[in-house]
């Protein structure tokens, strides 16, 4: 066993061992003189403590020893130091000392030639450690590796808008091994109105049998988070978990001031959560799932204030949640906040820009319409003019043609040509009168119609003329339909217009219908046939003549109804309907 | 005695018309051309009713009316247009009676003959 080959020299005491002499007490390095048989002749005070042998331990006399204890291939290094005569060194090894401290060295063998001799029998063995750098390297790579982490979580939360989007990124990379690592995820969002925590969206699986069966479906093939994250973006719909639709259902209340979720939320501070009283009584308030005995909770903030929180645990593998995730998961959290606070922004800009589009549209829209009773109206006041105009000498011709029809001796051809003239006269007057009402409409604003009534407002105005004419005009039971917005006067003259002129075109004894509905969400006026005693075909055929431009001599008043319906986003039209002949103004639904 | 009517109107061919059909009417018919010759009419031989034009080319039959209305209160007026517009000015509100002018002289004889019949 370990059986000292010498006594350990004190300190600055200056030794020869076989002719080399050698003060390892001065040397400023943990140092070994090792001879050609492995025997180990002297160990310095500094390598004592260094490799944590002190009085109490038993002390390695050999280098076989030394292997065993460091693990380090010890002997075959000197063995090439003696054998060329030149240093080697064993760079950076990891070893465990006597004490169970792992040290990260540089072990050189340098070969002695003894004064007397030219024979290597000895080698100087020293030890230049570098633990602390080992340990810095190793922060380093893990500073790295939570770099990197956060790098990909960012870039890809860069790349969407959405906040769906956002939400199984960040939870994806919480949950990925590549990433956080944890079991499972959960996001809450704070409800502004009732200071509730709303479950959102949640990650991983509900127990350890579905984790063995998804961890183990998830193929190895070396994927950085980015791949990852991307690969699961496009492959996991988190409406499909369990966990994910379970945490919907859940609004966590703020029980007390001490609540402990809402505690990281109004601090905003992050913190794992071990209170087991608290977890239980999370527990009962969210079924079953926070059954972990640690949770891991950061709160989500921006400028606008608290937005929720991100919580994950590792209720399947128990593996106990550190400082550094924690840390990490805050990371994540302040990346989540800003993506969100960024996509809702542009959400509102996005909002603003469509509104403003409509807005725009509406003003395209409104600027064509302004032009158009512009020039409306400018027809209408030229319209207006022309047609008083020429009332003087019409009411003058008609007039002269009324007296010549009365004089007595007229040849029989010359009253009956008179009075042709006469009754052109009128046709022309009446002509002029629609022309009238039509240009004196457009000087009118746009209300909401109650079409209802307006049909009313027709039949009261054309039931009194049309009787005359012995044309039967009814006001049928109709359903209530919605207001339309359009100018009163030019809708009620072009239905008025219609009827006048269906009643005007009738045979005596004809009878119609005016009712009221709405189709698929179109407001409706219709005129229907009734018990006639005229032919069906004739009936049919009086109303087709509705088709716009097809009224053969009453073109003018009819082509105005149609231009002022459809002006007011109304059509005109003959339709047959269940064998029942219409003619109908619509408006768009 | 037959009533005496004023016809007042600037078109020559009206006030022929006008005067042809009502002296067949059997009513003694005055003309007159512009409004100022009608408010003189109205002074030296007063008629019993008049017909009056608003559009003419001197004066505006609307401030004729207030004329004919300031000096004869009771004298019955006919407004007698081309125009229906002007029935919203309330001016033309001082008339008996306001009738659009027509080849069919029938809707103004009836007018004339309920507001002679007095």
């Amino acid at each position: 066993m370990f059986q000292p080959a010498h006594p350990v020299p004190s300190q600055h005491q200056e030794q020869t061992v076989k002719g080399c002499k050698l003060d390892l007490a001065c040397f400023p390095l943990p140092a070994m003189l090792v001879d050609a048989q492995n025997d180990v002749l002297l160990m310095n005070e500094l390598c004592r403590t260094y490799l944590s042998f002190d009085n109490t331990l038993p002390k390695v006399s050999t280098m076989a020893e030394m292997e065993d204890l460091t693990s380090l291939p010890l002997r075959a290094s000197m063995r090439k130091a003696m054998e060329t005569g030149a240093s080697t060194c064993l760079e950076s090894s990891e070893f465990v000392d006597k004490a169970g401290n792992r040290k990260r060295a540089s072990v050189t063998f340098v070969p002695l030639i003894p004064d007397d001799s030219s024979t290597r029998e000895n080698c100087l063995c020293a030890w230049l450690d570098s633990t602390e750098e080992w340990h810095l390297e190793q922060r380093l790579n893990i500073v790295q590796s939570e770099l990197s982490i956060v790098s990909q979580v960012s870039a890809q939360l860069g790349g969407t808008l959405k906040t769906g989007e956002i939400f199984k990124i960040v939870l994806i990379a919480v949950t990925a091994r590549e990433g956080l690592g944890f079991n499972r995820a959960f996001l809450f969002m704070t409800d502004e109105s009732t200071g509730e925590l709303t479950g959102h969206h949640a990650i991983g699986p509900r127990n350890a049998e579905e984790a063995g069966r998804i961890w183990g479906a998830i193929p190895n093939d070396g994927m950085d988070l980015r791949g990852i994250i991307g690969s699961y973006r496009n492959n996991i719909r988190l409406d499909d978990l369990d966990i994910d639709q379970a945490v919907r259902q859940v609004r966590l209340r703020q029980v007390d001031p001490s609540d402990l979720i809402f505690g990281v939320l109004h601090e905003r501070r992050s913190e794992v959560i071990s209170d087991a009283v608290y977890l239980s009584s999370l527990l009962a308030r969210t079924g079953w799932l926070f059954g972990a005995t640690d949770l891991a909770v950061a709160p989500l903030y921006s400028k606008g204030g608290t937005l929720g929180i991100i919580a994950a645990d590792n209720m399947i593998t128990g593996r106990p949640i550190s400082e550094s995730d924690l840390e990490q998961l805050q990371m994540f959290a302040n990346q989540t906040a800003m993506a969100i606070e960024r996509a809702r922004l542009y959400e509102n800009l996005q909002s603003h820009v469509m509104e403003l589009e409509k807005t725009n549209r509406q003003l395209e829209k409104s600027q064509q319409e302004i032009i158009k009773i512009e020039k409306l109206s400018l027809m209408g006041e030229m319209t207006y003019r022309i047609a008083h105009e020429l009332r003087n000498p019409l009411t003058i011709i008609g007039g002269f043609a009324n007296l010549l029809t009365r004089t007595e001796n007229l040849p029989a051809t010359a009253v009956e040509r008179s009075q042709i003239i006469q009754k052109e006269c009128r046709r022309i007057e009446n002509q002029l009168a629609a022309l009238l009402d039509f240009s004196k409409s457009y000087s009118q604003e746009k209300t909401e119609i109650d079409l209802n009534a307006l049909a009313a407002d027709v039949a009261d105005i054309v039931q009194p003329r049309l009787a005359r004419l012995g044309v039967d005009f009814r006001l049928l039971p109709s359903e209530r339909v919605r207001t339309v917005y359009a100018h009163k006067d030019q809708v009620l003259h072009g239905l008025y217009t219609v009827v006048e002129l269906l009643g005007e075109l009738s045979p005596a004894g004809t009878c119609w219908g005016l009712l009221v509905r709405s189709e698929q969400g179109r407001p409706k006026i219709e005129v229907i046939p009734m018990e006639n005693k005229i032919p069906r075909g004739e009936v049919v055929g009086l109303m087709q003549r509705f088709v716009h431009g097809r009224t053969g001599t009453s073109d003018l008043r009819l082509s105005l109804a149609n231009e002022a319906i459809g002006f007011n986003g109304g059509e005109l039209g003959f339709e047959m309907q269940h064998d029942q002949p219409r003619i109908y103004v619509a408006f768009e639904k | 005695m037959a009533a005496k009517i004023m016809v007042v109107d600037d078109e020559e061919n009206i006030r022929k018309l006008y005067e042809a059909e009502l002296t067949a009417e059997g009513y003694s018919v005055a003309v007159a051309s512009t409004g100022e010759t009608a408010l003189e009419l109205l002074e030296t031989d007063p008629p019993d009713l008049i017909v009056l034009d608003i559009k003419m080319d001197d004066k505006d039959g609307l401030s004729v009316l207030s004329s004919i209305k300031e000096r004869r209160r009771d004298m019955p007026v006919v407004l007698n247009s081309a125009y229906s517009t002007y029935k919203r000015d309330f001016n033309s509100w001082l008339a008996d009676a306001y009738v659009i002018k027509s080849s069919d002289l029938a809707e103004l004889k009836t007018k004339i003959k309920e507001l002679t019949a007095v």
